[in-house]
């Protein structure tokens, strides 16, 4: 579990995501996926198609119909026999980036839905950079906020001005959510889902309609410290951010550890969800800063490289 | 436990549910926002904690706080340990000082202290719970009626230890300090008269509130009581507080000696021993003469176990026991429970030769609880021969068995009537006193009578109160003291008198034998002298046929020989009086006793000087002393004393005392206790506020 305590700094709400000397850090980085996927466009990436690259893939039988360029005619003199030259294809990536913003996420010191959207901002303007095709949706009982399918590092200042402006709303339902998304979205590719997984709905559901379109899956669950070790005291009335939903407690000794527990148990069974079913898992709090969480914790989660 | 100021507990009723209220208080709820409530409510269902009373049984704090109320609150209320307090109008506490009290005992803590001591630190404490409350600052309602206190010791008699009765407690305590034991045997009745006497003193002011708290009487004793069932308790309550659990005990319960009557010099000591322990025991017993050790075996005797009999069979039992039993183990209805404990006894005799006065001393090596009974003191006279007078007109029967060599006379001195009434002063008499041992006067009534021992036959001494009154003719004996030394082994059944006289004596002479018009012989004392009178002439009766007047005249010249001192000394024990003839010239003697002390003796007209003081057992010694009769034994041979066994179940006529219970504490108050509690429980609640070990 990542809690290192390190000095908790507050960013000013209209500070940017990202500074410039730490996107010049991500300009070195590129988005890894596990598998190779067909793409749409032209990329950087080696797709599942043969064409037109440089890189050597296969020969096969040449069939009428096939350019004669490709055939190879050294063969053909040794051999006799029209055989074609087969090339890798370089494609771009589909890189979507899921992030929660219900009113859940705007809680705690630093803010979580703060820290979501940099981790946002950092993954998109890696895969721009590379040339990924880069969606990013926020979320909360719908995909309230979207922007599909951008490529290209000119596009970065339009990302950060997407999501500098999303502010958190309402209730998260991951469940319909990801319904929605896998109907709509079609494209492979990385799906990262940055969340804090606290849905009175369950995540189960979710991630299972996540799952249907094979991607390659990140989830990458943010707590805050107050979360994670609550410093309340006393008898208290406790008031739900998103649902109003209300809790009667007295805060005692057992009463923390009880909770405590629950949270690690919590945290277990979803990581446990996770690793079953093929997804990468990582939990981290807030008071991890977020650039060590990109540069460290992800490189070695094998996100980016 | 008791409380001196219970009222502090109304003071626990208003706060402590005061305190639990504030904490009811405490439950409106502070809002407070958090992301979500889903584990939350998981933990709280986890925990069941919001039911009220689940609450507070897990509140810690609470708890403790409520743990530092009570022990404030018991602290005011003053607890004392004490299975109740002191609240009669007057306290008597009566204090067993007898011999068997200086049983020594095992400490509960280690060492050894007699039970006297015991005894006096159990009064101690107790007097501690008595008038507390005058002192106290912390008092509801109004001062509380003092109780009054009064001491008194007893043994053979009874001691007003403080002046009457008194609430000055501290003045108390000295006194009961001041108790000193004795090695006399225990007589309650005393004590309980003399209770009963002040207590009638105080009831004398009766208002509704002293009637109906009646005196309480405290007996702390080991329970060895002789005089029980005589006793009736008219007001006030009993209890006793019992000390002592030994009874490890053998004693000498006997010691006689007697000079062999036909080898003077050889002295025959004849001692029991008793075993009270429940184990069989073997002791030395050896002699001592004036000190040293006696040229006789030192014996060893192995003892019986004591067995123990129930009060019922006690008195039903035969055996040497069953007779010398206390008297409230021959309670007729046999009620009580007490488990009594019957000595296993062993005589012994020794012989040994003795020519001279001495103190004989016999002393049992073996140690246990009571040392007092260990050792037994005779006093020997010298072996003396008796000179005789005989004043007669010539009786021939008395002649010739006083010309026999039974009787170890030195001289025999015949004198008829008219020779005596005629002699000189200096033949008869050296300072009042009369030269011989006995003068036996037959048949003619005198006032001639210096200080000495007289046996008139058929006749009567000239002192007031003694007078023929006629004559009685043909008749037999009726009664006659079979016990007296005088007619031990007489046999008067067959004894026919012909011709007697009908004696008038004063109401303090002893009548030896009945006849059917009064007295026929009776002894009688007086101003220094014995007299011993018969009424009839031996030569008109058929006694002097008999094998029993030889014997009697034997038995009268040696028991008045040796004097009426000689009688009293034998059976001498501790607590009775000394009466000291002082020798002829002397007005100012001293009594050295045995602990060393010295006392001074101041002679009567009589020569006589008394000292009523013998508190322990052992030799008195008087300087000067006449001869031969300037040491006193004083022996405790007392078979309640020695028998140490604690008994319980006492009972006075039919009520039985119930038993209090020993203090153990000696700080009867234990409020600190309670404010250290307090303290400590503060300091441990802040300790866990801080830490939060459990909030």
């Amino acid at each position: 579990m990542a809690t290192t305590a390190a000095p908790v700094r507050t960013p000013a709400a209209d500070e940017p995501l990202l500074t410039p000397e730490f996107m010049a850090k991500l300009d070195q980085l590129d988005i890894l996926s596990r598998r190779i996927f067909a793409g749409r466009m032209k990329g950087e990436r080696r797709s599942k198609r043969k064409g037109e690259s440089v890189e050597f893939a296969d020969y096969r039988n040449y069939v009428v119909g096939d350019d004669l360029r490709f055939l190879d005619w050294n063969i053909y003199g040794r051999l006799e026999k029209l055989l074609v030259k087969l090339f890798m294809e370089e494609e771009d990536l589909n890189v979507t980036i899921l992030f929660d913003v219900s009113r859940s996420m705007k809680w705690g010191r630093p803010d979580k839905a703060l820290y979501v959207k940099r981790v946002a901002a950092a993954l998109a303007y890696i895969g721009l950079v590379n040339y990924d095709r880069v969606s990013l949706y926020g979320y909360s009982s719908a995909l309230a906020h979207e922007m599909r399918a951008v490529r290209g590092r000119r596009l970065a200042s339009q990302v950060m001005a997407f999501l500098q402006n999303i502010q958190p709303d309402g209730f998260s339902d991951f469940s319909a959510v990801a319904k929605r998304f896998a109907i709509r979205h079609t494209g492979k590719g990385v799906v990262v889902v940055l969340s804090d997984f606290m849905d009175k709905g369950g995540y189960a559901e979710g991630i299972r309609y996540l799952l249907g379109r094979n991607p390659d899956l990140y989830l990458i669950q943010v707590l805050s410290p107050e979360e994670i070790d609550p410093t309340l005291a006393g008898d208290l009335k406790l008031r739900d951010v998103e649902d109003d939903d209300l809790a009667e407690v007295t805060i005692s000794k057992p009463l923390l550890d009880r909770y405590k527990a629950n949270l690690q148990a919590y945290c277990g069974e979803l990581r446990d969800h996770c690793t079953r079913r093929g997804i990468t898992y990582l939990f981290t709090s807030t008071t991890v800063p977020f650039d060590t969480l990109v540069l460290a914790y992800l490189r070695q989660r094998g996100l980016i490289r | 436990m008791e409380f001196l100021a219970p009222a502090a507990f109304w003071i626990a009723a208003g706060v402590v549910p005061a305190l639990v209220i504030l904490y009811f208080l405490k439950l409106r709820r502070r809002e407070e926002t958090v992301p979500s409530t889903l584990l939350w409510k998981k933990a709280v269902q986890d925990l069941q904690v919001n039911a009220p009373f689940q609450k507070l049984r897990r509140n810690l704090l609470l708890l403790l706080q409520l743990l530092v109320l009570l022990a404030g609150v018991f602290a005011l209320a003053r607890p004392i340990v004490r299975t109740e307090t002191s609240r009669e109008k007057s306290l008597i506490l009566l204090i067993d000082n007898s011999a068997s009290m200086n049983t020594r005992e095992a400490r509960p803590g280690g060492g050894v202290e007699t039970r006297l001591a015991a005894a006096k630190e159990q009064a101690l404490r107790l007097l501690k719970t008595v008038n507390r409350t005058g002192s106290s600052w912390f008092r509801f309602g109004g001062a509380p009626q003092q109780t009054r206190v009064m001491v008194i010791s007893f043994a053979d008699r009874a001691r007003v230890v403080s002046p009457g009765f008194t609430t000055n407690t501290a003045e108390l305590e000295e006194l009961i300090r001041g108790i000193e034991p004795s090695d006399a045997a225990t007589t309650l009745k005393e004590a309980i008269e003399l209770a009963d006497a002040y207590m009638a003193q105080t009831t004398v002011e009766v208002t509704p509130e002293t009637s109906e708290r009646a005196s309480r009487l405290v007996l702390f004793s080991d329970g060895g009581i002789g005089d029980l069932s005589d006793l009736t308790l008219r007001n006030g309550t009993m209890e006793i507080v019992r000390l002592g659990e030994t009874q490890d005990n053998v004693g000498i319960t006997a010691l006689r000696t007697q000079r062999n009557y036909e080898r003077p010099e050889v002295l025959e000591a004849f001692v029991e021993l008793r075993n009270y322990a429940p184990e069989p025991v073997t002791t030395d017993v050896s002699l001592f003469v004036d000190g040293a050790l006696a040229d006789a075996p030192v014996r060893t005797v192995a003892l019986d176990a004591a067995t123990p009999v129930t009060d019922g069979s006690a008195s039903a039992a035969p055996g040497v026991a069953a007779a010398s039993q206390p008297e409230a183990a021959r309670d007729p209805d046999g009620a009580a429970p007490a488990q009594r404990w019957r000595p296993s006894a062993a005589s012994l005799s020794f012989e040994l030769e003795l020519a001279r006065a001495a103190v004989l001393e016999v002393r049992l090596a073996r140690e246990d609880a009571l040392p007092t009974d260990n050792r037994g003191w005779a006093i020997i006279p010298p072996p003396r021969k008796l000179s005789v007078l005989l004043v007669s007109k010539g009786n021939y029967f008395v002649e010739s068995i006083l010309n026999t060599d039974a009787l170890p006379l030195q001289t025999v001195k015949y004198l008829t009537p008219e020779q005596y009434e005629a002699a000189a002063e200096g033949d008869l008499a050296a300072g009042g006193r009369s030269l011989f041992d006995v003068v036996i006067i037959d048949g003619h009534s005198t006032g001639r009578l210096y200080r000495g021992n007289y046996l008139f036959l058929n006749a009567i001494p000239q002192v007031e109160g003694v007078a023929i009154e006629g004559e009685i003719e043909g008749h037999n004996l009726i009664w006659w003291d079979e016990t007296h030394p005088v007619l031990r082994y007489v046999s008067l059944e067959f004894v026919y008198i012909a011709k007697g006289l009908r004696l008038s004596l004063p109401a303090e002479a002893q009548t030896l034998i009945d006849g059917p018009a009064g007295p026929v012989l009776a002894r009688y004392s007086r101003d220094g002298r014995q007299f011993m009178v018969l009424g009839f002439d031996v030569a008109k009766s058929n006694w002097v046929l008999k094998r029993g007047f030889p014997t009697f005249l034997y038995n009268a010249v040696r028991h008045l020989g040796a004097g009426d001192a000689d009688v009293e000394q034998a059976r001498l024990k501790p607590g009775e009086a000394l009466r000291i003839p002082l020798p002829p010239g002397v007005a100012k003697a001293k009594l050295i006793r045995p602990d060393g002390g010295e006392t001074p003796l101041t002679a009567d007209e009589a020569g006589l000087a008394y000292f009523g003081g013998t508190r322990h057992a052992g030799v008195y010694r008087v300087e000067p002393g006449a001869e031969g009769q300037d040491r006193y034994a004083v022996n405790l041979e007392d078979d309640n004393e020695s028998n140490i066994a604690p008994r319980g179940g006492l009972r006075i006529g039919a009520q039985t005392i119930a038993e209090g219970e020993a203090i153990r504490t000696a700080t009867p108050e234990i409020w600190r206790w309670f404010v250290g509690a307090a303290l400590a429980i503060v300091l441990l609640e802040w300790y866990i506020y801080n830490r939060r070990v459990m909030i």
